[in-house]
């Protein structure tokens, strides 16, 4: 099926396999140019965030001297903090083009990489046996948000031969748990200090600190008009960027811009009551992952059923930023603990699945959202395995009913659009039928 | 041999003969998730430390609606099973920890949706240095405290230190079968061994030092093994049966060595036995032979494991993991880089399923690895 109801999705050609010992930035930005070529100059603000990452990430390919390998869910800022070049390796994954990450993540499994390791990182691992990362002067990894992270740590320290700090992220979220982490982030800035023989000038984490909590103000406020109806937030593509600059930007002035263009779109759109492109007629929660692999299954959504997605988990960080504007070193480093124990995933994936389903009631709640979607990235055990009792809680205390099914995020041979149509389609005819009756 | 008998029984059944006998002695007894949960500071709570695992499950139906079986690991889901089903009320608590994404979220659902009297989460970080060190001290205050409120009792040192002596006693005589396992032609197969190794996670130490001793006196009489067609090392992750050891055993091979949870890393070293008993517990546990869930930690395994090879005089290595087994599954990737440098072949990932459906097929592969030795 090539299109629904007049939307076109994307047809994917995996009849051979690309080239992949290539210049992987140079493709990017061609992919992401040859993108935005088509998109409105008016709505083009909105992918601001991919664009500075693919810049980040090409300014770190020409600078391995400064590169900083790290996981999505370690913060950017104590590398910001440093004067350093983050290089997020997940990032590589999102921003490849489809089929060159699929030929990624099969590279990866020629070299016994499980084909039930995360497509996010078995894509940058067939990169990195393909030897086309730069060797960085230093890496940060991390335990959470699950055993995905962990096994391609132990893969990632060996294959560059060098010495790896990994910020161990604790079960509980406690204010020991939270020192705990802050120790360890004080030994990272450690770490990088010894490892790339620069040194951490508290200024500049403090600006950078400043900005990164500056940007969870701008978020909050959005969120908040996320509760009008019809929701400001034009759906998809913004919850997607929301995802990547809040992983990736956090303590630059490119994200706190980018957040004060978002509010102000958002409130012109909350006084003029305007929404998305189409008439919202039910509100989705997306509790777990979201397939980027083709942006036209959301847009038939809207159009079929006027399905707005008004939350999607990575897209929701949780911190609530507090004043550091007296805070001296130890603050600054509880303040980041905290504030990287409650990004999107790591949050809910790290501790006790009440977290996960927690903040999916919030979300439901908050957003007054008519359904949630639980579309299970394969490889999420953690929060597949807490699937089923969050749908049974949602029921029970919001009566919103849940929709489970397997997708991967990046990888449409798993479950294509037309069998995401297939599982969507029904759901959405009843929650529609069920809204209507009520 | 009858003791050997004996261990087949506490290892195979669940719950076994000492769970019942403890139990009708009007004792506790709290099941635990992961090796890295120290048995002793239960033991020292006069409660029976009885190892969480999946024997006795013939399918997963009642904990795959809550563990989608499209990504997880059959293992605990058949643990989760048993709770489900009844199997596991015998035990009055227990102990998760985050071992693997699978086996901390079954420890969740089961207590959510079984419920049990006393429940406790250890939390055991991922890496090993000296402020982790610390952590993890804390960790077991926490975890002896619990045990101390639920349980009534006071957890001196010295019966802390009696436990720990207790266990490693154990371990000393687990470490000599072990090592029998040298010969050219050892006394015992490599599936007995097995047998026995987790027979002890489900026994109390006194009865269990007992049957060891009686095993290693007994041996004495045995006539030893055929010489096998390959002597072979299992890395990684098997579960808690000898079925593998069989398949290897079927077809002409001998397990003499491995790097596995139910098997040597838990008892090759002894836990300290001066200091603060706390302290030297985690120290012990933290500093032992890693799990692959150990960031940080790959030269140490891989130098355990060349250590294993060398002494064992081990012919090729058995990658091994269960199906979804992230952590495992991912150390194969390293492990084939660093085969040249180990000094015998490895095999290519064996992938199990918990229930044993595939026992054919891994047979085959098993059979066809010997081969590939042979042939060199």
């Amino acid at each position: 099926m090539a299109s629904q109801k007049g939307i076109a999705f994307r047809q994917f050609d995996f009849s051979r396999k690309p080239d992949l010992k290539i210049d992987l930035i140079q493709l990017i930005r061609k992919n992401f140019m040859g993108f935005m070529d088509r998109v409105d100059e008016s709505k083009r603000w909105i992918w601001q965030p991919s664009l500075d990452g693919i810049k980040a990430l090409s300014s770190a390919f020409d600078d391995p001297e400064n590169i900083v390998l790290h996981h999505f869910t370690v913060a950017p800022e104590i590398i910001y903090a440093m004067g350093l070049k983050p290089l997020c390796l997940e990032a590589l994954s999102f921003l490849a083009p489809v089929e060159h990450l699929c030929a990624y993540v099969d590279e990866s499994r020629s070299a016994y990489v499980p084909d039930h390791l995360c497509s996010f990182i078995s894509g940058w691992l067939g990169m990195l046996h393909l030897d086309i990362i730069p060797k960085p002067s230093a890496i940060i990894h991390c335990t959470q948000p699950c055993d995905n992270t962990v096994a391609a740590g132990a893969i990632l320290a060996d294959h560059y031969d060098t010495e790896m700090f990994v910020l161990d992220t604790p079960y509980y979220d406690t204010d020991e748990a939270h020192e705990y982490y802050a120790q360890q982030i004080k030994q990272a800035f450690k770490y990088l200090e010894r490892m790339t023989g620069k040194k951490l000038d508290i200024d500049r984490f403090r600006e950078v600190m400043e900005r990164s909590h500056r940007a969870y103000e701008l978020l909050h406020q959005i969120n908040e008009l996320k509760k009008r109806r019809p929701c400001p937030i034009p759906a998809n593509p913004l919850l997607r960027q929301t995802s990547i600059a809040m992983y990736g930007l956090t303590g630059t002035l490119q994200l706190v811009e980018w957040l004060e263009t978002h509010l102000a779109d958002a409130r012109m759109r909350v006084e003029k009551g305007i929404g998305g492109t189409y008439e919202e007629r039910i509100r989705v929660v997306w509790n777990m992952s979201w397939p980027i692999f083709d942006w036209a299954i959301y847009e038939w959504m809207e159009k079929e059923y006027g399905a707005i997605s008004v939350a999607y988990q990575s897209a929701e960080p949780f911190y609530m930023p507090r004043d550091i504007s007296s805070a001296d070193f130890d603050q600054l480093c509880k303040a980041l603990a905290i504030r990287n124990l409650n990004s999107s995933m790591g949050r809910q994936g790290r501790g006790h699945f009440e977290g996960f389903i927690r903040d999916s009631v919030y979300w439901c709640r908050e957003w007054g959202a008519d359904a949630c979607i639980f579309a299970g990235h394969l490889q999420c055990q953690a929060n597949w395995s807490a699937a089923q009792i969050c749908k049974e809680v949602l029921m029970d205390e919001l009566g919103i009913p849940t929709l489970i099914f397997t997708v991967d995020q990046v990888d449409p041979r798993v479950a294509s659009q037309d069998q995401m149509v297939a599982k969507l389609e029904p759901f959405l005819e009843m929650v529609s039928e069920n809204m209507m009756r009520s | 041999m009858e003791v050997l008998d004996q261990l087949e029984a506490l290892a195979s059944e669940n719950p076994n003969s000492a769970a019942k006998a403890w139990k009708d002695d009007g004792k506790k007894i709290v099941g635990y998730w992961c090796s890295y949960v120290p048995q002793e500071l239960m033991h020292a709570a006069h409660v029976f430390p009885y190892r969480i695992r999946g024997t006795g499950a013939r399918s997963t139906g009642r904990a795959d609606v809550y563990m989608a079986a499209v990504c997880n690991c059959t293992y605990p889901r058949a643990a989760l099973e048993l709770a489900l089903d009844g199997t596991y009320d015998f035990i009055d608590g227990m102990v998760g920890a985050n071992e693997c994404d699978h086996g901390r979220r079954a420890y969740e659902i089961w207590v959510e949706k079984k419920g049990i009297p006393f429940h406790h989460f250890l939390f055991v970080p991922h890496k090993i240095d000296d402020s982790v060190l610390a952590e993890f001290q804390k960790e077991l205050l926490k975890f002896k405290v619990h045990l101390e409120n639920r349980f009534h009792t006071f957890i001196t040192d010295d019966a802390l230190f009696k436990s720990i002596r207790l266990y490693n006693e154990n371990r000393r005589l687990l470490k000599t079968l072990q090592e029998g396992m040298k010969k050219e032609q050892p006394l015992m197969k490599g599936s007995e061994l097995n047998t026995v190794i987790v027979a002890g996670v489900c026994t109390p130490p006194e009865q269990y030092n007992q049957l060891l001793k009686q095993l290693l006196e007994d041996l004495r009489h045995r006539k030893p093994m055929d010489r096998p067609r390959a002597r072979l090392m299992i890395y990684g992750w098997i579960g808690d049966n000898s079925g593998f050891h069989r398949l290897v055993e079927d077809v002409g091979g001998l397990v003499v060595a491995d790097n596995c949870c139910y098997g040597t890393r838990d008892f090759w070293e002894p836990v300290e036995t001066d200091g603060d008993p706390l302290k030297g517990i985690a120290r012990s546990y933290l500093y032992r032979p890693t799990c692959a869930r150990m960031m940080g930690e790959l030269n140490s395994r891989l130098a355990y494991a060349k250590n294993m090879i060398q002494e064992f005089a081990v012919d090729g290595v058995l990658i091994t993991r269960h199906q979804f087994c992230d952590i495992h599954g991912s150390e194969a990737f390293s492990l084939k880089r660093h085969e040249n440098e180990m000094g015998v072949p490895f095999s290519a990932p064996l992938i199990q399923e918990y229930l044993g459906e595939d026992a054919g097929r891994l047979k085959t592969r098993i059979e066809a690895f010997i081969e590939q030795i042979e042939s060199n």
